[in-house]
């Protein structure tokens, strides 16, 4: 039990009803899928389910694994999927009302920490503003760390047209950025 | 509450809509099963041409302009625009009232040849009656009050109703599984073909059985035992379970009633 | 390379991800372009910039939550493969057999006998949960044709008796539950259980026609101790009127 078994071997061992599989797996992903959806989203709470939901996903597809897939391009596949889902429900209960949180603190180092963590809010503020397809190129590539031949079989695409539409991605969230800060 | 039963031919009326009709379509990607829960308004069952799902209303709710890109919420999500909310998961097709409104209106659903329904008309607040034509799959329907006709089908069907009266036209008996039909207040009324093959488990406590089919008493097991209840009473009335046969024996067609006649006709 | 081509490639040759002729190729523009140099640095420092945003915490107690849901699926697909009765496993057989059974059946041939034997024999633990999720499909007429099989099998065992109980007692379809009365009331002559699993049921059942009918069964075989229970149902509030009526009517010929 102690050799590290392949993210491919663990499921084919899920397929075959050894749940206990899906728990490394999890212990492995969880914390990458959560800041997947936390930065799609920005929900804390419902990136917390949906990350479990994509565990359970995972579990009950177990038996359609083909030992021919890369695990970490089908978990996101799932992801994705559940992401999407996600968007076309929660439009119905978005609520004009919601403010961001503001945190009000006194001294300089956690003006510091505030300004520090108010441009990576601004980031992701910016990541939001982009067209899904973009913000899921700079997710997979900059956060997941995908290479681009990766990303073009989870998301069936050319590894060319991916190369050309990250860069414009990168660019185009620079852009949303600085625009954002200069406001 | 005491039903007197009179045979009113209240169903030679076809489901006519008058006012506007509105048409929702559906393409199942598993053609399984189709449930229908909540949608209490008058409901025909036909199938369709094809391997979609087509629901037909006159449905019209007056919607306030404040709900203006806004969906009716109810039950369900009114996702069809005719007060129902269609979703499909893990082979079964679910059909649903989205709201209580659509009591007042019509609906006509077609449904693809050879999947299975399951109508869940169970409520007090039901109105109307269900109507069944040219239907070729498996039939589920129970009811409280309403009553079913069915006509130009095979099943098989498994009704159940507390007060409706249950009316079937078969156009010949499908013989691969069998048919219950059961009412407590209500009557049974059945057509077949005379050459039809069938096994009928007939089951009434103070109802009748006419019949005009050539069907011939099975001699089982229950009718030896001594009916002790029938001891004293009127020997005219057949207590318990009887079985017929029609030609020498086909599939099984389970009829109950408690209080209500039984009719077996010849086509 | 023209400056288009040297861009896209900016991103792979800043993580050091280029392969050797492309990274040549890239430095060797850069040396002599500003607008695209200039293009890089902005973008090392936008990427580095990126790449410093802190992973989100994950919240207490996802692990924990997960690895419950875990440890309950296992315990349902456990319970699923004990609990479920063994006829359903011959109803599986009948209807995944493609009719064999019946056919047998009905011409007279002992196939019987090798459905016997299939059930003897060990089913494995992925086949049973393919029967068992098959059969949560089954349409009402087919349960009802099971459940008619399973009553005409010349032994009638212990199993068969729960499973017929568990049908009349569990199933969504109020004409199964029926057609599992009917079966089993025909049954209580060579079985004391089912006497008692009969008048039990009275006190499980809400649908008046099961009702009925199990008050119908049980004073038509004169089972006296089914007395009690019926008069409760009579006296209980809910119960429908018609039952009730039929209760009293009936109630006098006990």
């Amino acid at each position: 039990m102690t050799e590290r078994l392949s993210d491919e071997q663990l499921m084919k061992q899920l397929a075959e009803g050894k749940n206990q599989a899906a728990a490394v797996l999890y212990d492995r992903y969880h914390k990458n899928v959560y800041g997947y959806f936390v930065r799609m989203t920005r929900d804390g709470e419902a990136s917390r389910d949906l990350t479990q939901n994509v565990f359970m996903k995972v579990i009950r597809y177990s038996q359609s694994w083909k030992e021919d897939r890369v695990f970490a391009h089908w978990l996101f596949r799932i992801a994705r999927n559940i992401m999407v889902d996600y968007f076309r429900g929660a439009r119905k209960f978005y609520d004009l009302n919601d403010e961001p949180e503001i945190s009000v603190r006194d001294n300089d180092e956690s003006v510091r920490a505030m300004e520090a963590s108010e441009s990576f809010d601004f980031l992701l503020e910016a990541m939001s503003k982009l067209p899904p397809g973009y913000r899921e190129l700079i997710e997979l590539s900059r956060f997941q760390g995908f290479s681009y031949k990766e990303i073009a079989e989870t998301i069936e695409s050319n590894e060319n047209a991916v190369k050309v539409k990250t860069f414009r991605a990168i660019q185009k969230l620079k852009e949303i950025y600085t625009q954002i800060i200069m406001e | 509450m005491k039903r007197i039963v009179t045979i009113i031919a209240a169903f030679a009326i076809p489901v006519v809509m008058l006012g506007q009709t509105k048409k929702f379509e559906y393409t199942p990607k598993v053609k399984n099963k189709v449930e229908i829960t909540n949608l209490l308004g008058e409901i025909s069952l036909q199938n369709s041409n094809g391997n979609t799902i087509v629901i037909e209303s006159d449905f019209n709710l007056e919607k306030p302009e404040r709900a203006d890109g806004l969906k009716l919420l109810g039950a369900a999500e009114d996702n069809t625009d005719l007060g129902a909310n269609v979703s499909e998961e893990n082979g079964i097709v679910s059909i649903q009232g989205a709201t209580r409104q659509v009591r007042d209106y019509k609906y006509k659903i077609l449904i693809p040849a050879g999947m299975a329904v399951n109508l869940d008309y169970n409520s007090p607040f039901a109105k109307s009656d269900i109507s069944v034509d040219s239907f070729t799959g498996s039939l589920e329907i129970k009811t409280l009050n309403a009553s079913v006709k069915i006509t130009k089908s095979s099943g098989p069907f498994t009704i159940n109703t507390i007060s409706g009266n249950l009316e079937v036209v078969f156009d010949k008996l499908n013989q691969i599984e069998p048919s219950s039909l059961a009412t407590i207040n209500g009557y049974i009324d059945i057509t077949m073909p005379g050459s039809d093959k069938a096994n009928f488990e007939i089951n009434t406590i103070n109802g009748n059985i006419y019949n005009n089919l050539d069907v011939k008493a099975s001699a089982k097991e229950n009718n030896k035992d001594k009916d002790r209840l029938a001891f004293g009473m009127d020997v005219m009335r057949t207590k318990g379970a009887n079985s017929y046969t029609l030609n020498g024996g086909g599939q099984k067609v389970f009829l109950k009633t408690i209080s209500g006649n039984i009719y077996l006709r010849k086509k | 390379m023209d400056c288009e081509a040297i861009k896209i490639n900016l991103p792979e040759y800043i993580d050091r991800k280029l392969d050797e002729k492309t990274r040549e190729k890239v430095e060797k523009h850069l040396k002599s372009c500003e607008s695209c140099r200039a293009l890089h640095e902005e973008m090392s420092s936008f990427l580095s910039f990126m790449d410093s945003l802190p992973s989100p915490e994950v919240p207490e107690g996802m692990k924990e939550e997960f690895t419950e849901r875990l440890a309950d699926l296992d315990i349902q697909e456990k319970k699923k493969v004990r609990v479920i009765p063994m006829w359903t496993k011959i109803a599986a057989m009948l209807v995944l057999a493609f009719g064999t059974y019946w056919m047998g059946y009905k011409t007279g041939e002992h196939k019987s006998e090798i459905v016997q034997n299939q059930l003897a024999s060990e089913v494995s633990a992925q086949k049973q949960q393919v029967l068992l999720a098959s059969l949560r499909d089954y349409t009402g007429p087919q349960k009802i044709e099971a459940v008619y099989n399973v009553s005409n099998t010349p032994n009638v065992n212990n199993d068969l008796i729960d499973a017929l109980v568990y049908t009349m007692n569990s199933d969504k379809n109020t004409n199964v539950r029926l057609a599992a009365i009917t079966a089993l009331s025909g049954m209580m002559e060579k079985n004391n259980r089912i006497k008692q699993e009969l008048i039990k049921s009275l006190a499980v059942q809400e649908n008046p026609l099961l009702q009925i009918s199990l008050i119908q069964v049980l004073t038509e075989k004169g089972v006296k101790e089914a007395k009690p229970q019926i008069e409760s149902i009579t006296n209980n509030e809910k119960t429908d009127e018609s039952v009730k009526a039929f209760a009293k009517d009936i109630m006098k010929a006990i």
